[in-house]
């Protein structure tokens, strides 16, 4: 086979070449050898171009040749190689015989499987769809350029061979390829789609008109490291929002209006979607935009970026079992006082509910006036696994302890201390009397001091309840064992005394806070090994509820729960922040950290 | 053959031990049986397969898998859970009829979770109940006067000495050992004071001396310092409790309206074995009034065993939990049956409401069928009688009516959409509403 020209293209992320033409089976040389330097935006203008214009979903993907070599990482990572599942993969028939199919045309093209297939999908491949407006089918194209255009076009005339078993192919024309179509340009791009016309119109013209707002936003938002990055058109995330039936801005529930309102306000008032991804040697970060027209309210911004001196956040990482948390900032008087505005009637009433009965339990401290406005920084949650060892039963499911920090500005009201641990009791023997009238098991309820600090708590007196039914069978509320304390104007409510107690000491010696972005609105921070220790103490009740709910044989279900530690393994921990901004915007980006350079190229390969 | 006679029905004639009595015995003893349950059956004969289903060693893994899970999901508190685990039980098992004669009971010993409130005893009776279901009445009597979960339904805790609570005793006289006329009001009062002291406590039967009535008590005719384990004694032995069972039992096994004839053959052969229930169906189930064509399709499926059924026959990849929750909107909520008597069953299945989601869910079962046009691989004669591997011998014993084969020919089954249809009619068909 003869090679077509190529371009060099230079650009600020890589450099590479770009065939004129397309591979021609029949061996006919169409070329010019030209390089001329493209930027990358260009190439991607080009692809885009390639595109159906009115795409409801547009992706790009760029390397996708490095990203196959970091696939090939993993793959031959003794993490997947040795799991029982990837047994299972690989002796799958369907597969295998897609594995030596791939294997015979990359032996032919003389090369390997997997430079087959990063050779196909090029440097940049731009995916774009439309879904059918009633069947919701998608009809895609997909249009690729690539650098390594020798070992592509070998790879292509194997492939098309074998499909059609003519090599008189010529460039733009269309060829079947099972249920979808094949054409390569005569300016060196490829392109797939399953819908005749579609393939038809497209083309990968070096002078195609680039979607210019598209272009720019990307430029703005896309950081160059990016390795993926996917755009979601106003009108498809209107059509989907219209598919919902009932979309509110306004939520139903305060929880979820407090917490999400402000996504809820940027995908009410939604121009684009864009999301993109980005992979290092250990880890992968995915980032979501919502761009909106509105402005957003205030009441949605988060606290910290107008704390100039806000309390520390504790870290709850060196805690033993420590599996993850979450720090909320919100201004949470203003939202409750702009309840109406961010909720639907019932949910608005669920909000003057939670206040009253607060107010009710706390005896005299009205939430409203007294508490929420003394909130003086994020509220911290604290997830960490419970050893039940020391209280002699262990409950089914075993839950992890929950602890609630909460900053506050104790001269905001008087003796507001006081108040809050009179109210804690208060709440705590309301609870147990609801209890005792369920005729469930009640707390012992008991006040002492760990470290000076004094401490409310409730528990299960030791062996109580290990009678149920004779079995052991203790319910999830054996789980909870409410404890709360004030600690250096903190107030802590904690499931357990032991989470307490740590939570304490953690203050106490002074342990490193925790730094979050400062216009973040909220960060969810998993640590995978404490999440598995977890999981792990409660492998049986998940093994039950994969039979129970998927109608599998415990064979079946334990292989489906170890798969799951499988990649959990693979994992170190899973950040995600969002923050909003003033134009309306939201921003989300999660990044999942692995363990032991899961995704380095190792370039012997 | 003789409708009421309990003698051994021997095959033979027109009369043979084909796919239609073997489809028939299996459906009645369990939850409607697959393809290779009935060829497996028609290999066996009759004897052996009755043998068989009521031998109490097989094993099943699915089954024994499953027990082992059952405590924790009752553990969690999930009623719906331990529901979809019982179904799940039911499905898998390999001692069908021994499932049955559990749903039986819970049926016949009515207990409802929704004034338990707790899985965890649920599940406790529920394991009492297997263990005795097919052994003798009076273990079952005794074990479920003991019950935690039946002595908060009927109130055990408040039975005091001094201040009897009559709730139990009147249950156990009418709706558990004798029925309605066998008993006094006398008898009520005076075994009321022989429960006194039975209670519970976290959920274990615990005996509180103090609060039992050690005085002389006259039940049924017998005198003295009898306690609730005499009373169950006395009720078990009692004539009218073997007419009482072996009514119960034809009920379930055989027709919803037996002939007295044949509820006191039943009795005598409980009352010979000592009210032993696995000996006395054996007799039953080998029996001319079980084979007789007056019980053929003479029940109308409960909503376990229609939805169950569906499941099995059709081999459907369904969550347990969701086949629970169809059953829910059938009216049969399992744990949690209406009233202390229980589902009235037969009849009372069937009213617009509960038609219409038997009708939905026949669609569904029918749209779940993998590859359905390989199930009519065999096409359906004229007069319905085919290969088994067609649907309409799997689901209609080879008996499908000449109106349905009419609208099944007009069916292209070699095509899927077509092929679910026809499973949908025969699913939804007034004759696959009986069991």
């Amino acid at each position: 086979m003869k090679t077509a020209g190529s371009i060099l293209c230079a650009t600020a992320v890589c450099f590479c070449t770009v065939p004129v033409m397309g591979w021609s089976p029949a061996g006919a040389i169409e070329t010019s050898t030209t390089e001329v330097a493209l930027a990358s935006a260009d190439i991607e203008a080009r692809l885009l171009a390639a595109l159906p214009k009115d795409a409801d979903v547009r992706i790009m993907l760029r390397d996708g040749d490095g990203l196959i070599h970091r696939l090939k990482a993993i793959a031959g990572s003794p993490v997947v190689t040795d799991s029982q599942w990837w047994d299972q993969i690989t002796s799958n028939p369907e597969l295998s015989q897609a594995r030596l199919m791939l294997l015979g045309v990359a032996s032919v093209a003389k090369t390997d499987a997997w430079s087959a297939v990063g050779s196909v999908l090029g440097d940049r491949l731009a995916v774009g769809v439309n879904f059918d407006d009633e069947t919701g089918e998608p009809h895609y194209v997909i249009a690729s350029l690539s650098d390594n255009t020798e070992v592509r076009d070998r790879v292509m005339q194997q492939v098309l061979t074998f499909v059609t078993g003519s090599n008189e192919l010529k460039s733009n024309q269309i060829v079947p390829i099972g249920d979808a179509f094949y054409k390569s340009t005569n300016d060196g791009m490829i392109v797939f789609s399953n819908d005749r016309a579609m393939i038809k119109k497209s083309t990968g013209r070096a002078n195609a008109t680039p979607d210019a707002r598209l272009m720019a936003t990307v430029a703005k938002q896309v950081p160059a490291d990016a390795t993926i990055w996917t755009q979601v058109s106003s009108s498809f995330i209107e059509r989907a929002i219209e598919s919902e039936g009932n979309f509110s801005a306004k939520a139903n529930e305060p929880l979820q209006g407090f917490l999400f309102g402000d996504w809820l306000h940027a995908i009410d008032n939604s121009r684009d979607g864009l999301a993109w991804l980005a992979v290092d040697d250990d880890s992968i970060r995915l980032s979501t935009v919502i761009d909106s027209d509105m402005p957003m309210p205030e009441t949605h911004s988060g606290l910290l970026s107008t704390l100039s001196d806000g309390p520390e956040i504790w870290s709850g990482s060196s805690i033993e079992g420590y599996a993850g948390q979450m720090v909320i900032s919100r201004d949470w008087a203003e939202l409750f006082s702009e309840r109406e505005s961010l909720l639907n009637v019932v949910g608005a009433g669920q909000a003057v509910d939670f206040t009253s009965t607060l107010t009710s339990l706390l005896g005299g401290l009205d939430v409203m006036d007294d508490v929420l406005p003394a909130i003086n920084g994020p509220i911290n949650l604290i997830v960490a696994r419970q050893n039940f060892e020391s209280l002699g039963f262990k409950p089914n499911p075993q839950l992890p302890a929950f602890a609630m920090i909460t900053p506050l500005d104790m001269s905001m009201t008087k003796n507001l201390a006081l108040r809050l641990r009179s109210g804690t009791l208060s709440a705590l023997s309301v609870v147990s009397l609801e209890m005792a009238n369920n005729n469930q098991k009640v707390y012992a309820i008991q006040m002492g001091k760990h470290r000076g600090v004094d401490i409310v708590w409730s528990a299960y007196p030791e062996g109580d309840g290990n009678e149920d039914a004779g079995m052991s069978m203790l319910g999830p509320r054996f789980n909870f064992a409410p404890c709360t304390a004030i600690v250096d104007d903190h107030f802590v409510i904690t499931t357990s005394i032991d989470l307490m107690k740590d939570l304490i000491d953690l203050q106490q010696d002074k342990t490193p806070s925790l730094e979050v972005p400062s216009a973040a609105s909220g960060e969810l921070l998993i640590e995978s090994t404490g999440l598995a220790s977890i999981l792990q103490d409660n492998k049986e009740a998940l093994i039950a509820d994969e039979m129970l709910k998927k109608n599998h044989s415990r064979a079946q279900a334990t292989q489906n729960i170890d798969l799951m530690f499988t990649l959990l393994d693979m994992v170190q921990d899973l950040t995600i922040t969002s923050t909003p901004s003033e134009s309306g915007s939201v921003v989300a980006t999660a990044e999942l950290r692995f363990n032991d350079d899961l995704l380095q190229i190792n370039e012997d390969d | 053959m003789d409708s009421t006679s309990l003698k051994a029905w021997i095959p033979g004639g027109k009369k043979p031990w084909d796919q239609a009595r073997a489809a028939h015995l299996l459906r009645r003893t369990g939850f409607a049986p697959t393809i290779s349950e009935v060829r497996q059956a028609l290999l066996d004969g009759p004897g052996k397969t009755i043998d068989k289903l009521i031998d109490t060693t097989i094993d099943s893994q699915r089954h024994d898998e499953l027990d082992e899970i059952g405590r924790g999901i009752a553990a969690r508190q999930d009623i719906e859970a331990l529901r979809g685990w019982w179904l799940m039980r039911m499905r898998y098992t390999t001692r069908p009829l021994h499932a049955r004669l559990a749903l039986m009971w819970h049926n016949h010993f009515a207990t409802s979770n929704a004034k338990i409130g707790s899985p965890p005893m649920m599940l406790t009776q529920l394991r009492s109940i297997e263990k005795y279901a097919a052994g003798q009445f009076f273990d079952l009597l005794l074990a479920m006067s003991k019950d935690p979960a039946m002595i908060v339904w009927l109130d055990g805790a408040l039975n005091l000495k001094g201040r009897p609570n009559e709730n139990y005793a009147r249950e156990l006289f009418e709706l558990f050992s004798l029925g309605a006329g066998n008993y006094t009001e006398k008898d009520i009062q005076e075994s009321a004071r022989a429960f006194t002291g039975w209670s519970q406590k976290n959920s274990v039967y615990r005996f509180r001396q103090r609060e039992h009535d050690e005085g002389e008590k006259i039940i049924l005719g017998t005198r003295g310092n009898l306690n609730g384990t005499d009373v169950c004694s006395i009720a078990s032995k009692h004539p009218a409790c073997a007419r009482f069972i072996a009514s119960r039992l034809l009920h379930e096994f055989v027709t919803p309206a037996p002939e007295d004839q044949l509820v006191q053959n039943l009795a005598d052969e409980l009352a010979k074995s000592d009210m032993n229930i696995a000996e006395s169906l054996r007799t039953l189930l080998k029996s001319e009034a079980f084979f007789h064509a007056s019980a053929y399709r003479a029940r109308i499926k409960s909503p376990i065993e229609y939805v169950l059924g569906m499941a099995r026959s059709l081999d459907l990849d369904v969550p347990a939990q969701l086949l629970a929750s169809v059953t829910v909107q059938m009216s049969q909520s399992v744990f949690e049956p209406p009233s202390v008597k229980g589902w009235d069953g037969h009849r009372a299945w069937i009213n617009s409401t509960t038609m219409l989601v038997r009708l939905n869910a026949a669609q569904h079962a029918a749209e779940m069928v993998q590859k359905p046009e390989d199930f009519f691989a065999t096409p359906l004669s004229a007069d319905g009688t085919s290969d088994i591997r067609s649907f309409g011998d799997l689901l209609l014993d080879g008996r499908v009516p000449a109106p349905l084969v009419q609208r099944l020919k007009a069916l292209d089954t070699s095509k899927a959409a077509q092929a679910h249809q026809a499973i949908n009619l025969l699913l939804t068909s007034p004759e696959y509403q009986m069991a």
